[in-house]
């Protein structure tokens, strides 16, 4: 009896968001499908009131839509976002890269334009690692999209765990040197990215599936249903939401 | 306000939810960082060191209700390292506040047993005031022997500092020979933490509607369920707390799901690691029994009946080996550990001093 109405709770609450996304969601997905240009962007991009220099894309879902992700990412190289990290725990974005960066181009295409030789966006996992390479033309734009699964989030600590032993073992560091702030600036080395400021996490989960455990210290975490056909009004809404949040940083 | 107020008897309408989220899984460790409290000081214009006392009652009465709600271990973010960059006064007021709270609780040992409750310390509370130390410190021994509920209270603490003490742990430990580098694994830094004693965090309810950890437990919490609530914690309600609890009970099956692969994974990986470093060992002292034994070689050939045990019974031998290796050296840390909080306790018989005047901060 109480698992019964316990269970039918459950199903209201289920309904209830359900609803809640019909309505709140889909229409700003069937409405604005007009082009935008990379003018525009740049508009909305100085508009807001500051912009994270690393956006996580934290997909908690079972399908995937390599176009909306590539949509994301291209949004926000043209808004000026350098660093972007695609997560899913199966690793299944990281494997099937090749994919995304076709989608990559043709969203490209489709959302800069003929401006698409100013933005260069490379994809980076951990069989593809980042090499100090062409510092670029300055005119370029350059964005790093960094593909990451599961194996990257404690695995990555264990490692620099050992990293640090092997050091102290052999002199090039000591132990009271292991310190957030050095293990912190080893970490960035060796990621070449800066801690995420926002992540967006898309699912009905509420979890961050090891989603990089060191990085996530003061990453707001900002939950959407899905990625699947988001629109551009309601991604830049979320970085509006972003530009709005305040830290304090324990002060 | 005492630990364990007088208890409110719930409504009835309160009591039947409580039965009917009791048919379904309780989470049995939920983690809090209690925020809101200054801004609740602003709003209700009181003085901030009245929000901090607000708070605090707010925490024993959530305590009341998670042990009613049969959530037998919880952790609250009482103090991070970050906040010893707040003003000084405000810094005084809060160490004044706990000095407070953790004397009342030692007043209170009676109902501490009674509930059958264990305090720990999460943090480094070195870097606290002495006698607060000494203080936290009594309260963890007398209280250690319980095991019907535990409250951790991160003091001095923040995520990141535990990872680096955990990782200065296994370091040293390897300098000192106890374990292998390649001992060092995912379980074993995890049993360095300062949460070690820990099960996993089921529910992580964050108030204030912030939207981020704030370098609390972001080790332990990748396979937590995440509810941010937005009223400021002295606000929070048995609602809320109902609320939270509905949520992780319709997120708690896929989260499990994906907990239960990792732990399948680490245990791939795990005994990867070993026949790897087996096999690196047996060609080290193979090639150096073949140096030193050239000339006999011809007629030992017996020494090489290892070689005919199976690969897998030479695993199994190398990780319980390393699993020796591993519980003694835990060992090692956790007497350590005990001998400093031992350490810290007063030298004179524990007094029961009355409580002391009202805050004055």
């Amino acid at each position: 009896m109480k698992t019964i109405l316990l269970r039918l709770i459950h199903y209201l609450i289920s309904l209830g968001e359900f609803l809640r996304y019909l309505i709140l969601f889909l229409p700003t997905q069937t409405l604005s499908f007009s082009k935008k240009s990379p003018f525009s962007i740049q508009t909305d991009s100085k508009n807001l009131k500051k912009l994270p220099a690393h956006i996580g894309l934290l997909v908690v879902e079972d399908e995937f839509s390599f176009r909306d992700l590539a949509n994301m990412i291209v949004w926000s190289v043209a808004l000026g976002i350098s660093y972007i990290s695609v997560y899913d725990i199966n690793g299944e974005i990281k494997r099937n890269s090749v994919l995304l960066q076709k989608d990559i181009d043709k969203s490209k295409e489709d959302i800069i334009g003929q401006d698409k030789c100013h933005y260069d966006i490379q994809l980076f996992s951990s069989s593809h690692p980042v090499t100090q390479s062409n510092a670029g033309a300055s005119k370029v734009q350059q964005a790093k999209v960094h593909l990451l699964c599961v194996e990257d989030g404690h695995r990555r600590i264990v490692d620099m765990a050992r990293q640090l032993c092997h050091n102290v073992n052999y002199g090039l560091l000591k132990i009271d040197d292991i310190t957030p702030s050095n293990v912190d600036s080893f970490f960035q080395e060796s990621w070449q990215f800066p801690d995420p400021e926002l992540c967006i996490k898309f699912g009905s989960v509420d979890s961050l599936f090891g989603y990089l455990p060191w990085q996530i210290r003061l990453t707001e975490i900002i939950s959407l249903p899905s990625h699947k056909g988001l629109s551009y009004k309601s991604f830049l809404s979320l970085l509006v939401q972003f530009g709005n949040t305040s830290q304090r940083f324990g002060k | 306000m005492s630990w364990f107020p007088q208890r409110k008897q719930r409504t009835w309408f309160q009591r039947a939810c409580e039965t009917i989220l009791a048919a379904g899984p309780i989470p049995r460790h939920v983690a809090i960082i209690m925020d809101g409290n200054r801004r609740f000081a602003v709003k209700k214009s009181i003085a901030k060191s009245e929000g901090h006392v607000k708070g605090f009652d707010k925490l024993a009465e959530t305590l009341e209700w998670c042990l009613d709600l049969g959530i037998t271990e919880v952790t609250v973010y009482a103090f991070s390292i970050e906040n010893f960059k707040r003003s000084s006064d405000e810094v005084t007021c809060l160490m004044e506040l706990s000095r407070q709270k953790f004397a009342k609780l030692l007043q209170e040992r009676d109902l501490i047993h009674r509930h059958g409750v264990c305090v720990r310390i999460i943090g480094d509370i070195s870097l606290l005031p002495r006698d607060l130390q000494e203080l936290l410190a009594e309260a963890v021994t007398i209280s250690a022997e319980n095991k019907r509920a535990f409250l951790n209270v991160c003091f001095a603490y923040t995520a990141r500092d535990d990872m680096c003490m955990a990782m200065r742990e296994l370091t040293s430990g390897v300098k000192e020979g106890h374990i292998k580098q390649s001992d060092i694994s995912e379980s074993l830094l995890e049993k360095c933490l300062y949460t070690s004693q820990s099960r996993n965090v089921d529910l992580l309810i964050r108030t204030s509607g912030e939207l981020r950890l704030s370098d609390f437990l972001l080790w332990e919490s990748s396979f937590s369920c995440l509810a941010f609530v937005k009223v400021l914690w002295p606000e929070f309600s048995i609602w809320h707390m109902y609320a939270a609890i509905l949520h992780y009970q319709r997120n708690k099956s896929k989260i499990q799901i994906a907990q239960q692969n990792h732990t399948i994974e680490r245990e791939r990986l795990q005994r990867e690691s070993d026949y790897r470093n087996m096999m690196e060992e047996s060609t080290l002292s193979t090639t150096a029994g073949t140096s030193s034994s050239v000339n006999l070689s011809s007629t030992l050939v017996s020494v090489e009946a290892p070689e005919h045990k199976s690969i897998q019974v030479r695993v199994q031998q190398y990780a319980s080996e390393r699993e020796k290796r591993i519980e003694s050296f835990l060992n090692l840390v956790y007497e350590r550990r005990a001998a400093y909080v031992k350490s810290l306790l007063p030298t004179r018989p524990i007094l029961m001093t009355k409580p002391q005047s009202l805050l004055t901060c």
